[in-house]
């Protein structure tokens, strides 16, 4: 793609992108923290668990303070942003992406209560909050890591 | 009866006046992507779509995009 043929609305969808990215980083970052925590027993074990998941955090937001303060900021209201979101070809790859985050889901339950439910022996409040964090975590990085490949040049 | 696909010509309408895909979306407000996604078969644009890029061309509809059914093999 010629950046200097790249449409108002181009660009912007370009940042928007840079941005999931980041997003979708994010959350799997924040999501495998969490799970490190929950899945940790034993005061040794928790104690590590806890300080990675306190470093991947750490880095969590350091990925998204430099997105929110680096770059151009974009009125919601302007034409070539209002023109982007409006699109048509960006509007059907978010179905896409949806649909199939949902059959990921889905596909993912009986699988994640195997291995948390038997596999694993955790205990009464681990195994419902692990399996929340896992499916939480699955979705969203599939919702997002599903748009990015079906919108991509 | 075959299968049917929409057959579009944006690519040779845009030709025969001189347009960019940039210019071809902004006349027909959308982006440059979908213009791109339409022209390469991605994506089947929607009626209103599809009319505000004849529009922008200053072609009837029908010019632009029109049915193309195969037949199955025998």
């Amino acid at each position: 793609m010629n950046p200097s043929a790249d449409t108002p609305s181009d660009r912007f969808l370009r940042y928007s992108r840079q941005k999931l990215i980041a997003l979708l980083a994010v959350t799997l970052l924040v999501g495998a923290g969490g799970l490190a925590v929950v899945l940790a027993s034993g005061e040794p074990a928790e104690r590590w668990a806890t300080n990675v998941a306190l470093v991947l955090a750490l880095v969590a937001l350091l990925v998204m303070v430099q997105f929110a303060v680096r770059g151009r900021r974009w009125n919601p209201e302007a034409a070539e942003v209002q023109v982007a979101l409006r699109d048509e070809w960006l509007r059907s790859n978010i179905d896409r992406a949806s649909r199939g985050a949902l059959a990921v889901v889905l596909l993912a339950q009986f699988p994640l209560a195997i291995v948390f439910g038997y596999m694993m022996e955790l205990s009464q409040p681990q195994g419902p909050i692990v399996m929340a964090t896992a499916t939480f975590m699955i979705g969203l990085s599939s919702q997002i890591g599903l748009f990015l490949w079906f919108d991509r040049e | 009866m075959g299968e049917s696909r929409v057959h579009n010509t944006m690519k040779v309408q845009r030709a025969i006046r001189d347009l960019t895909q940039a210019d071809l979306a902004e006349l027909a407000g959308v982006t440059r992507r979908s213009i791109n996604a339409i022209e390469t078969g991605r994506m089947v644009p929607s009626v209103l779509l599809a009319l505000r890029i004849a529009r922008a061309l200053e072609v009837p509809v029908e010019t632009v995009f029109s049915l193309d059914e195969t037949r199955p093999p025998a």
